[in-house]
């Protein structure tokens, strides 16, 4: 269902320069959109039109298929739906404490000082900074400020939540968290629309993109095409995304195989084919022409199985050859995605003895939160379901805490990699539905376990 | 320049979860009864009692504290020096010669400058206690309590929060403006200062216009909320401080017109 | 300083105080009914009230003085709302920089809150009027203002405490030579300095000036053409 819709809408500062000119878009229930543009394009003001707070100067502003009015109840309702994060969170919070600032929505909408407590506390708990709510805002850091400046729209429950550059100040930490954070709320059902400069950012994030430029819309759509225009791009004043650059590079160089434009470093990984010649150590006798099974390890020496098929190209002096590859399987490696909310620590421990876990990654607030009362310290903690792809691509046995609707999430981003790469990683999906028994091979948890 | 550290402390203050309202009637009722004191004596037993509480119950580094009291402490002295030699009639005790001109201390004015000494004191440690014990966060709900106007309280709420912001703004103004020597000499100063301050206000200008916005964008409709917190008195607090107002209170009246000369 | 002031006179500047007060409150529940920003407007003029008020203005002497902002509030607010910042700001004073005191509220509200601002204001529209020199209206507005403020203190002192041989007089005459060495220059390098910031507030973003209603548009653009001539 489309949301937000505006037709040829155009605003203009006080002082006649144009902002917006004759902008169309469309943004549907549940997507995830990036207004990418250079400094001075527009995405700010935009954002203000769309919630109502600048009118425009021709066009229309359609919020659920009905035109913004603005009278101030209407304006009221528009603001509810609609809500909006400022770039700096000084901007936004201004009230002596944390819990005071996000209680500013709920009682302006009206809701009882016990809805509005609760909404409050809710939202405090989401984004993770329950502990700091009695603090006032100088003593928080950028990061906490800016989940601090989400809670506060979140409390108002929208059903669109747009955040202007939602990373500037913020160091690397702040910024994965605050990414994790968007990652829930989408998850949750929140349309979400960021405005950025960073196009790695928009890349690997979005839906969909929205190229701005000098108030216009230059281009749209999804983010492998869009970025893929460097002309476009650059003329923009932006670049193209690092994993796009990497990836035309070895295209350029026969070094990747074809498909589509991967996003993630994951898929990155599995456009690259291995090294078709090599020399490698042969047993002596051996001809040109014969083809060995090398059984090895992989190069970091773990015990993981590795098969190779060679076929000898060319013979050295004695033992060494010019071999070429012909298969390559390293050994599969395996993920179990587990619920939190409905594990305890004694499962942890059984879950520990049954598997032989390499690492763990933790996603969401609410599985942190477990970890750290079972005293888990998490290997993954941010950009997890990348990252445990990249290491179950080496054979290893990565479980991921992580809870709610991000667990079919996690099952079916590593399925959709593996169905688009060719490569098979084992997914095991446990939500606690039965009891597991000790000693058994294959874990007696839900059905659900898939091999991918 | 690091200024609101007293707020900082209080926010840190182990007395901080007590009942505010105690708190300000306590150190209310010590400000009155200090500064209508009319001898030394109590004034410097709630002054030292105050700093006691304020040093051993709510951690404040002693040194820290001396330091706080210097500045203000030296303004009264100040002025105690010039109500010695001016107030008062009676016999002098003793008289200076400044510029030619002889300056003459009567017991009156020696017995005014003492009390006026002792009541200022007596008036800054009882404010170091509220001061230090009690962020402005919690006394925004008690004002709030005491049927002050709302707009009143909304603006000291917001001032506050936006204290913070403007000082770092200013520190960080006043550094880059140091880096270019801004600061070399008394033109050169009065100009940085002046252009600093008038960035400083510019941009107040521009936050208000931010704020606003945001504010509107959460449907402000021109009133704000606040959550209390819920702060209960324990008896035994309730006991104490009543003890100690009226012990001061006695004391006060027992000593009255007493002094040291 | 708190405790400084003895009964009566503590009580005696809080009850001159309140009303003013009072009416800047009501001004300002007015002004926020017509128009909505007007709240966080001021709210961040208070704490620019307090940061400026904090900072050491630079001075001959070496002595450490800070300017008051009052003057300069007077001129963009009127008096009766800067009442109440100054009210708001003293507060913040006394118990986040200890300057000050809660019972000497009263008395530092009417000199530094009530009688500079009423000053800066009055001499800034008298100034206009005669057509004198914009900056050097300013400049005499925030100086007499603080002048004001400190003639005022040194009056407060001086009925709490008469001189025993020429009563309140002589006190006040003490008082006030005292100060006067910190004081006067305060007051000059304020002056400058306010007369300073407007110049560079006009420079920069003059229709801020106009919308206060501060100066009119012409005005504004004549000051504007004198800057760049």
């Amino acid at each position: 269902m489309t949301l937000i819709e505006t037709k040829n809408l155009r605003y203009s500062y006080p002082d006649g320069t144009s902002a917006v000119q004759g902008v169309d878009l469309k943004i549907e229930r549940g997507e995830k959109i990036a207004f990418v543009g250079p400094n001075g394009s527009g995405k700010s003001t935009l954002f203000l039109l769309l919630n109502g707070t600048l009118r425009p100067a021709g066009g229309e502003v359609l919020i659920s298929g009905r035109p913004i009015r603005y009278d101030s109840r209407s304006l009221r309702e528009t603001r509810k739906k609609v809500g909006i994060v400022f770039q700096n969170s000084d901007d936004q919070l201004f009230a002596p404490t944390v819990r005071q600032d996000v209680g500013f929505g709920p009682v302006n909408l009206g809701l009882s000082k016990e809805e509005a407590e609760e909404r409050v506390a809710r939202a405090l708990e989401y984004v993770g900074i329950e502990g700091l709510k009695d603090r006032p805002p100088h003593h928080l850091s950028g990061g906490q400020k800016k989940r601090a400046a989400i809670a506060g729209v979140m409390a108002m429950d929208p059903e669109v939540m747009i955040l202007d550059e939602p990373l500037s100040n913020l160091d690397p930490a702040g910024s994965e968290e605050v990414m994790g954070l968007l990652e829930e709320l989408n998850e949750r059902g929140t349309t979400m629309i960021i405005s950025t400069h960073d196009v790695d950012l928009a890349y690997r994030w979005s839906d969909r993109v929205y190229l701005l430029a000098d108030g216009k819309i230059a281009d749209q759509g999804r983010p492998e095409e869009i970025f893929g225009q460097t002309k476009l791009l650059f003329g923009s004043g932006l670049r193209q995304p690092l994993i796009m650059e990497v990836y035309d590079e070895i295209s350029r160089r026969d070094l990747a195989a074809p498909g589509k434009r991967p996003r993630t470093l994951p898929e990155l990984v599995g456009h690259l084919t291995p090294p078709d010649l090599r020399w490698m150590k042969v047993p002596s006798g051996t001809k040109v022409g014969e083809t060995l099974s090398t059984e090895g390890t992989t190069a970091k020496g773990s015990d993981l199985p590795r098969r190779e098929r060679v076929k000898v190209v060319h013979l050295q002096e004695e033992g060494r050859a010019v071999v070429e590859t012909l298969d390559r399987t390293i050994g599969i490696g395996t993920v179990i995605v587990s619920d939190t909310d409905e594990m305890n620590g004694e499962d942890l421990k059984r879950m520990e003895e049954e598997w032989e876990i390499d690492l763990v990654g933790v996603m969401g607030t609410r599985s942190r939160a477990f970890a750290d009362s079972c005293g888990i310290t998490a290997d993954i903690s941010s950009n997890v379901i990348d990252r445990t792809i990249l290491r179950a691509l080496c054979g290893e046995v990565v479980l991921i805490l992580t809870n709610g609707g991000m667990v079919e999430h996690t099952r079916r981003r590593i399925e959709d990699y593996c169905r688009q790469s060719g490569m098979r990683i084992k997914v095991f999906v446990l939500d606690g539905k039965r009891e597991v028994k000790a000693g058994s091979t294959e874990p007696a948890y839900s059905c659900q376990g898939k091999v991918a | 320049m690091d200024h609101a550290l007293l707020d900082d402390y209080a926010l840190n203050s182990p007395l901080r979860k007590k009942n505010n309202k105690l708190k300000l009637a306590l150190v209310a009722a010590a400000l009155l009864v200090g500064v209508s004191s009319t001898s030394p004596v109590a004034p410097l037993f709630i002054a030292l009692t105050m700093s006691l509480a304020a040093i051993l119950l709510g951690k404040v580094p002693a040194r820290f504290y001396l330091g706080l009291a210097a500045a203000p402490l030296s303004f009264a002295l100040f002025g105690a020096v010039i109500i010695l030699f001016f107030f008062g009639s009676g016999p002098e005790i003793f008289s200076l010669e400044i510029f030619g001109q002889r300056v003459g201390a009567s017991a009156e004015g020696a017995k005014m400058a003492v009390l006026v000494v002792s009541r200022t004191v007596s008036g800054i440690c009882c404010l170091f206690f509220l001061a230090t014990t009690t962020p402005m966060v919690e006394l925004f709900a008690l004002l709030k309590g005491l049927r002050l106007p709302d707009t009143f309280v909304e603006l000291s709420m917001m001032i506050y929060r936006y204290i913070f912001v403007f000082l770092d703004v200013a520190v960080k103004m006043r550094h880059a403006q140091v880096t270019r020597l801004g600061c070399d000499g008394f033109r050169s100063s009065v100009r940085s200062f002046s252009m600093m301050a008038g960035t400083l206000f510019l941009r107040t200008m521009d936050q208000g216009e931010k704020l606003y916005t945001a504010m509107d964008a959460r449907c402000y409709d021109g009133k704000l909320s606040l959550f209390e917190e819920k702060r209960p008195i324990r008896a035994q607090e309730l006991l104490a401080a009543s003890t100690y107002v009226t012990v001061i209170a006695a004391l006060a009246y027992l000593s009255r017109g007493t002094s040291i000369f | 300083m708190e405790g400084f002031l003895p009964h009566p006179w503590w009580e005696v500047w809080y009850v001159l105080s309140l009303p003013v007060v009072v009416y800047g409150i009501y001004r300002i529940n007015q002004l926020a009914k017509e128009r909505r920003e007007t709240l966080p407007l001021l709210a961040l003029a208070g704490a620019f009230i307090f940061v400026l008020s904090s900072l050491k203005l630079p001075s001959v002497t070496g002595s450490c003085s800070h300017p008051t902002g009052a003057g300069m509030g007077a001129i963009l607010f009127g008096p009766a709302i800067t009442a109440v910042l100054c009210l708001i700001v003293l507060v913040y004073q006394a118990l986040f920089l200890a300057h000050g005191g809660i019972t000497t509220l009263g008395a530092n509200v009417f000199s530094m809150g009530i009688a500079g601002p009423a000053v800066a204001y009055l001499v800034y529209r008298g100034c206009t009027r005669s057509k004198m020199n914009f900056y050097v209206s300013i400049f005499f507005a925030a100086a007499l203002a603080d002048l004001a403020t400190y003639l005022v203190t040194s009056l407060q002192l001086a009925l709490a405490f008469p001189s025993a041989t020429g009563g309140v007089l002589e006190s006040f005459g003490a008082f006030g030579t005292v100060f006067a060495l910190t004081q006067v220059p305060l007051a000059i390098v304020e002056g400058v300095v306010t007369a300073l910031i407007f110049k560079y507030i006009i420079q920069v973003k003059g229709d801020v000036m106009v919308r206060l209603k501060v100066i009119d548009e012409k005005r504004l653009g004549k000051l504007k053409e004198m800057i760049s001539a």
